[in-house]
Formats: C-alpha cells, structure tokens, sequence
C-alpha cells in the first residue's frame, strides 16, 4: 500500500507520518510511505501509484483542492483525507470526492476512525472476484461489475469496459450472499446490481451510470430502495 | 312495540351511517351544519319508521332513505357526488348483508327458520340487536381506522381488541338472555329494555373510548408542538449567538486596528508585526466554519460540530453546496436539527469513542440528506418509530416524528436501520 502526505507544515507532515506508521505497525500492514512539504514536488510525483493521500488544505500558492484536481486526473480511485485547520474542507472536498477529513486540532482522536475507514474502503476497491471462463480462471475488480445477470445455471458478469457479458457457471444466489458486503442488491430474481453503479431509482426502474436500465420487481422495490439509500448515506 | 324497535335500530344505522359518512368524506368544517344534517337524517328517518311501519313496503323504505341520506351528504360533505353516492349506496348494501348475517346466526343458534324469527319477539330483538352492534362497531373501527390514518398512524391490534371485545360479549350476554326468556316466558317488553340498554351502553362506551383516544392525541400533539417551539428557540439562541459574535468581532477588531496604528505611529514596526501574526491566529480560528452556502445549514452543522466536540464526538461532515437545497429553511431545522441532535445524544453515551456521519447533498441527479451515528446498545424500530428505554417514553421520539412529517409533507423517502452499533436515517427527495 502506498501513502503520501503533503504538507508545507513540517510539524504536521511529521505528525501525520507518526500516526500512519504507527497505525501501519499496530495492524501490521506493510506500507510504502512518501512525505511532502512542497505540494509541486507532490505533483510530479508517480502520482497513479498512491492509494491513500493525506493532504493539507492550504499550501501557499497552491490550493489542497487544486492538488486533488489534478491528482484526481492521474487516478481517480486514490483515497483524499484532507488534514486542514478549516472545517470549510468539509464542503470544498466534496467537489473532489474527498473521502474524509481531520482538523488538524483533532488529529490525535480522529485520526485511529478515518484511517481505519480508509482501509476499510481500500479493502473493497481492491476486492477481486475469481470465475471460471471456458476452462479458464479469470478475476477482475468486484468494483467494475456493474450487475449479474442469471440465466438459468449461468451468471453473466456484466463489468465495466466489456461490451460482450462474461459468462460463468456460478448461482446467483451464492454470488449474492458473496458479494452482498461490497454493495451489491438483488433487484429481481435474476439481477444482481453493483450499487455503486446506480445513477438513480425512479420508480421501478434501475438506471446504472452507463445508461443501462434494468426493471426491479414489484416486490422486492421497496426493499431495494431502502437498502440503495441506507448504501447512500453510509 | 314495533315502533320502537324500529325507531331504535333505525337511530343506530343513522349513527352508524354518519360515522362510515365521516371515515369514508371529507366533512365541511360547520358545526352547526353538521348538527343539523345528522338531524334532519334522523328526524326524516323516524318519519319513514312511521310511514314504513303502516305501509311495510322494505323496497320504499330503502329507496327513501338512500334519498335521504345523500341529501343529507349533499349538504354536510364536500366530496364528489359521485362518491358521495357511493358512500351511501356501500352503506345501504352493508346494513343489508349484516342484517342477513345476523338472522343466519340466530337461525343457526336456535335451529329456527327465518319465519319463526319476525314471529317471536325476543328473537327478532335478539337478531336486531346483533345486526345494530356489529354495524356500530364496524363504523367505529373504520372511523377509527379513518382517525389513525390522518394521523400517519395505524389502528393498534390493542384498539381494535377494545372496540371489538365489548359488543362481542353483549351480543353473547343477549344470546343467553333471550334463551332465557324464551324458555321461562320472560316477558319480551324486559328483553327489549335489556336489549336497548346494552345497545345503548355500547355506543357509550365507544364514544368515551373514542374520546380518550382524541384526548391522547391532543396531548401528544401539543408534545409535539413544544418540541417545535424548543427548536425554534434553540434556531434563535443560535443566531443570536452568530449575530453577537459577528459584533464582537467587529468591535474587537476596529481596536486591534487603532492599536496597530498606534505602534507603527510610534516606529515599533515589529511589535507592529507580531501583534498581526497573532491576529492572523486569531482570524483562522474565527474561520473554522462550514460554508455551504446555505446559512441555516451553515448555522447548524457549525453548532452541531462545536457541541460534539464538546462532547468528544467525532464528526464527519461530507457536504456539498446547498443553496438549492429543496426544504424551507425552518423545515431544514427540524430535519437536520432533530437528526444531529438524537445522534449526538446517542454518540456522547459511548465515552469518547463516539461518531457521527454527516452527508447531505443535492445535486442534479438527487437529493439526500443521511446522518449515521455509533449507538451504545442497539435500538428497536417497528414502524417507523423508536422504541426506547428512555425515562419520559411520552417525549421521546417527537423529534424524529417531526422530521417525519417535514419529510413526509414533501414527498420524500427515508429509512431507518440500527444493527451492529449503528443507527443511520437516510432520507431522499423526490426526483
């Protein structure tokens, strides 16, 4: 796992790398650490190879959500907990998908939960699924299905990037009991939908953020909507 | 005899009449209206008997009361004539059925035909009687069902039990009575009086019933209504708190320039300096606030984020701009209040350890507003509502009622979940 900080305060850039590689070594993660007081060296960095950034919100010249932005262009999955004196980091980071933020006066209690958290979420981003393809095992990301289609005994694996399903011997009912963790919801006796890949519920139809829509069943619509809210809101 | 019989049933299905008229429409708030339509329906009725009871020709009887009673609904209600007509026509075939099963009953009871029962006093009493109860006490249990249902509430099995269990019991009191009666010839006059007395008791004992409840709901509204004024006040304190500061500040800060003035008058250039430097200190505190740029948001979560620190919650706030945020501004504090504050008092009990989730955005696609927060223990949720150890059950979970009816007046969605230490609501606009 690799983790950068950036932070024109060397105080708090040495702070935030204590917490981290003492959180690391109490849970015994092996983790690959870069520290930086210039946000512009940050910036030139292999920026695609970070999973979690610790980022403070103002740096000088340069702006936390200016750096975000652009870290955002190289890889849009990384993890953004923003380290800032300001709760206003709060609304700004929500234009960049931030994922959380500890003001830097809380940093001691609030650093343990959203770290945690970070993992947590780094856990299901990475999950991988393996399946058998005529004869041959293949796995990709649980994050990239988008839904699972159930035709009789067979389950294609519609994911993201694939125009044609891919098509495996596995139950959907196995397949929800083993994914049911990562989000995803049955909306009808052969569907399986990524919730994270739900743009919107109107009603009874099912839109995914690739303009695919799928029809839930009159009875399981209530229930699908209440558990598409509660995944919302978590 | 018969007269009175007839006069008695007949002011029953009048009564009865009004109540399912009142469950089913929608009445015109007069009073005296109303007064004088439920009279009219009677007094015209008990002309009929008179009329009826010389020419006993049933299908004119029935005839003339459908006329009467949709003129009667013509005048008190406010609804369509078409439903109104349908109101009294469904009464009209409901009075018929329950007539009918309740002489099957008698019939089955006693092994007598239907001839036997307009024969004998007692059992046509007795077959009267439990036609009138089970007409009352169906109309009740819909006027019930009626009241329950404006009040975003469902009639409790206990309700429908204690509405249900009295005249059950008359009707098999009357059964034995009349058994009774027929067996020592018991004079059919008394079983008529004992017939109309436990009638009479019954439609007293519904409408006391009846009563209490109303009375529990006024109470429970006038909960309610406190708990709005608490909110109020608590807004008010709150930006008066904002208001004050704003001033001190200003106040503060026409000092801090005079001084700094003065030392650079006086050449002191780098006192000049620090004393800046620890304004700048200053100022960044001031601003550590959430700007959404939705100033009674703004106010709450800045309040609400201040008292959990206070109180060592942590709380994560992830919101976008809100300045379309589609709730009135007073609706917006009753949701987002009521729901932070239950989910601070829940957090503070976990000592320190204690987290809140904020999120709330509106964006083209959707509307949401959710607020998660770590419980101590676990709490129940049957139909949308709380049930809790708490001290004052009669106080508690106003709030979330509150935050219902906002939402609910909107048209939102919302859903509730505590499991595994967490209680998260989630509500969404609709699209």
């Amino acid at each position: 796992m690799k983790i950068a900080i950036c932070d024109d305060d060397k105080i708090y850039l040495d702070k935030i790398t204590n917490l981290v590689s003492k959180a690391a070594r109490e849970k015994n993660i092996a983790i690959e650490l870069n520290q930086y007081q210039n946000p512009k060296l940050f910036l030139k960095s292999d920026l695609c190879a970070y999973d979690i950034v610790f980022l403070d919100g103002n740096m000088g010249e340069i702006s936390g959500i200016d750096v975000a932005k652009s870290l955002r262009e190289s890889k849009a999955d990384a993890l953004i907990i923003y380290v800032s004196a300001y709760l206003e980091f709060a609304v700004l980071g929500y234009k960049v998908q931030a994922f959380r933020y500890i003001l830097k006066d809380s940093l001691d209690s609030d650093f343990e939960p959203v770290f945690n958290d970070a993992l947590q979420q780094l856990r299901m981003q990475t999950r991988r699924i393996q399946v058998r393809m005529n004869s041959d095992d293949i796995d990709f990301l649980v994050k990239d299905i988008l839904y699972i289609e159930s035709d009789r005994r067979l389950a294609v694996f519609h994911v993201c990037g694939e125009e044609q399903g891919l098509v495996s011997y596995r139950k959907l009912s196995d397949l929800q009991n083993e994914l049911a963790q990562s989000g995803f919801v049955k909306i009808q006796r052969s569907y399986l939908v990524n919730m994270n890949h739900i743009k919107r519920i109107n009603g009874r139809a099912v839109i995914l953020d690739n303009g695919t829509e799928l029809i839930c069943s009159k009875e399981l619509q209530k229930q699908v909507l209440s558990e598409y809210m509660l995944w919302k809101g978590k | 005899m018969e007269y009175i019989i007839s006069a008695m049933m007949l002011s029953v299905e009048t009564f009865s009449f009004w109540l399912m008229a009142e469950a089913l429409l929608t009445k015109k708030n007069q009073r005296l209206q109303n007064a004088i339509a439920f009279m009219v329906s009677l007094i015209f009725g008990f002309s009929i008997v008179n009329f009826i009871t010389h020419v006993n020709v049933s299908i004119v009887k029935t005839m003339v009361t459908i006329f009467t009673w949709y003129m009667v609904v013509l005048f008190a209600f406010t609804d369509s004539w078409i439903k109104k007509l349908f109101v009294v026509l469904s009464s009209i075939v409901m009075i018929y059925c329950i007539d009918y099963i309740s002489a099957c009953i008698v019939m089955a009871a006693f092994s007598i035909t239907s001839v036997e029962i307009y024969a004998s006093v007692p059992y046509f009493i007795l077959g009267a009687f439990i036609s009138k109860t089970a007409l009352f006490t169906l109309s009740a249990l819909l006027f019930a069902m009626k009241n329950e249902k404006h009040k975003m509430n469902k009639v409790s099995n206990a309700e429908c039990f204690r509405l249900i269990l009295i005249p059950v019991f008359t009707v098999l009191n009357l059964v034995i009575v009349v058994d009774c009666a027929i067996r020592y010839s018991v004079s059919p006059v008394l079983v008529m009086v004992d017939a109309c007395g436990l009638l009479l008791c019954n439609i007293f004992l519904v409408y006391i019933s009846n009563r209490l409840e109303q009375e529990r709901f006024i109470k429970k509204d006038n909960e309610m209504l406190l708990q709005q004024a608490r909110e109020n006040e608590e807004k008010a304190t709150a930006m008066l708190d904002i208001y004050t500061g704003q001033r001190k500040l200003v106040h503060d800060f026409k000092n801090h320039i005079l001084s700094m003035q003065m030392l650079i008058k006086m050449g002191e250039y780098e006192k000049a300096e620090a004393y800046m430097t620890g304004l700048c200190e200053e100022i960044q505190i001031a601003g550590m606030a959430i700007s959404t740029d939705n100033p009674i948001a703004d106010v709450l979560l800045n309040q609400k984020f201040a008292a959990a620190k206070a109180k060592k919650v942590t709380m994560h706030i992830s919101s976008g701009k809100l300045d379309s945020f589609p709730l009135e501004n007073g609706e917006l504090v009753t949701v987002l209040g009521n729901l932070l504050d239950n989910a601070l008092e829940a957090a503070e009990k976990l000592a320190g350890k204690g987290q809140i989730y904020v999120n709330i955005h509106t964006q083209e696609s959707e509307t949401m507003l959710s607020v998660k927060n770590s419980v101590k223990y676990d709490v129940h949720i049957i139909n949308n509502q709380i049930f809790s150890t708490k001290a004052n059950p009669l106080l508690h979970g106003y709030g979330l009622q509150n935050v219902i009816g906002v939402l609910q007046k909107h048209g939102w969605t919302y859903v509730m979940q505590c499991e595994n230490g967490w209680f998260q609501f989630t509500a969404m606009a609709p699209q």
